[in-house]
């Protein structure tokens, strides 16, 4: 490479740098402070446990939402039982059977949260939310399904006493028709002639 | 080019930054600091800017000194090299740099080198002072290259080190701020 004479722009650079703005005295310095001056640096350990910090966090809500939303729809309060037809016909003397017929149907929250439960159960697992489903959890939650299915049980019943008590009590009855509890504890009306007949 | 007490002198710096931290900072600072401050100013016209950028050098390098091969290149080129990637980062973030419509024109000027050279010879008192006017106009970019080369007299291969382009791309840049330059002088007036 040839070095150029271009004497003219030599001499226009010379003096258009000729005054070239010195370092302040100080400069050394600071610049030596600030070299010294360690930065605040995180550790990759200190990350990491920031970051498994973050994951307990976001587990830990994921669970609580789920165990929230299984024991909702376990504990959920039942809904009346329909009754669907009451049939309020004179006992006869040869009339078989008593008059009020309250058609049983399975508890609806109960069923909706078996429902659930299975539809769950049969979704292929892809996120992996088995793993957070201990033995005692389960265990758990069938001894609180087993006492609600009790409570409705019980409840469903006094129910049906209360409609069958309102219906022999308001509707005219023979003289003989009484009203007594069977083995179940339902109420039911019968003849004083079938009593004895007991 | 690298004289015996220049190589002699940054292997003194390098190992004293290597050593006693503190000893080799100022070391360096006070040997090569004007020079690195010198060249970024000639980019970044503020001066309080160049002094910023002038520490980012020496503290990149104070990080870096392990990377630092004596045989490229010399301390004070090898700072240049960093204070020259540094200051084009900034003057980046500042104000992006933008192709000139003019650089186009003056590929169209049909001028030889030697006509060039005898163009920008002249020793005409008016040029000069044109020329150095001029010489304002030019990108960051090209001011450095022209400084390093005719001001700083620094080869072409110490160039393409600092700049990080090869010797015949700077050469042929170098042709064309010179046609650019005479370009906007003009041809000299007859007496």
């Amino acid at each position: 490479m040839t070095t150029h004479r271009d004497t003219d722009l030599r001499e226009a650079l010379r003096r258009r740098y000729a005054n070239t703005p010195q370092l302040p005295t100080d400069f050394t310095e600071r610049m030596i402070e600030r070299a010294n001056t360690k930065p605040v640096r995180h550790h990759r350990w200190q990350w990491a446990a920031a970051v498994a910090a973050c994951l307990l966090i976001v587990v830990g809500i994921g669970l609580h939402y789920e165990l929230n939303e299984t024991s909702q729809s376990i504990v959920q309060a039942p809904s009346m039982p329909e009754v669907h037809e009451v049939v309020n016909k004179p006992i006869e003397a040869e009339a078989p059977q008593p008059v009020v017929v309250v058609e049983e149907k399975p508890i609806q929250p109960h069923r909706t949260a078996r429902k659930s439960r299975t539809h769950r159960s049969e979704l292929p697992d892809t996120l992996g939310n088995g793993i957070w489903r201990s033995e005692r959890n389960v265990v758990i939650a069938l001894q609180i399904l087993s006492e609600c299915e009790a409570t409705i049980r019980r409840e469903e019943q006094e129910v049906r006493n209360h409609i069958i008590q309102a219906t022999f009590n308001a509707t005219p009855q023979p003289a003989n028709a009484v009203l007594v509890t069977n083995e179940a504890g339902d109420y039911e009306v019968i003849e004083t002639k079938r009593i004895r007949e007991i | 080019m690298k004289s015996g007490s220049t190589v002699k002198i940054d292997e003194q710096i390098v190992d004293a930054v290597k050593g006693d931290r503190r000893r080799g900072q100022e070391l360096m600072i006070g040997h090569y600091g004007q020079e690195v401050f010198g060249m970024v100013v000639r980019m970044v016209p503020d001066v309080m800017d160049a002094e910023e950028l002038t520490q980012d050098t020496f503290l990149r390098a104070f990080s870096h000194i392990d990377s630092y091969d004596p045989r490229r290149a010399s301390l004070g080129t090898w700072l240049c090299r960093i204070a020259y990637r540094l200051t084009l980062d900034f003057l980046k973030r500042r104000c992006p740099m933008t192709v000139s419509i003019e650089d186009s024109e003056v590929w169209q000027t049909d001028i030889s080198d030697e006509q060039l050279e005898a163009e920008l010879s002249t020793g005409n008192e008016e040029r000069i002072s044109r020329l150095e006017l001029l010489i304002d106009q030019l990108s960051p970019d090209e001011r450095l290259l022209l400084t390093l080369h005719y001001f700083e007299d620094r080869p072409l291969d110490e160039c393409s080190f600092i700049m990080d382009a090869t010797p015949h791309a700077l050469a042929n840049r170098l042709y064309r701020i010179r046609k650019k330059l005479y370009k906007k002088l003009g041809p000299p007036n007859p007496l």
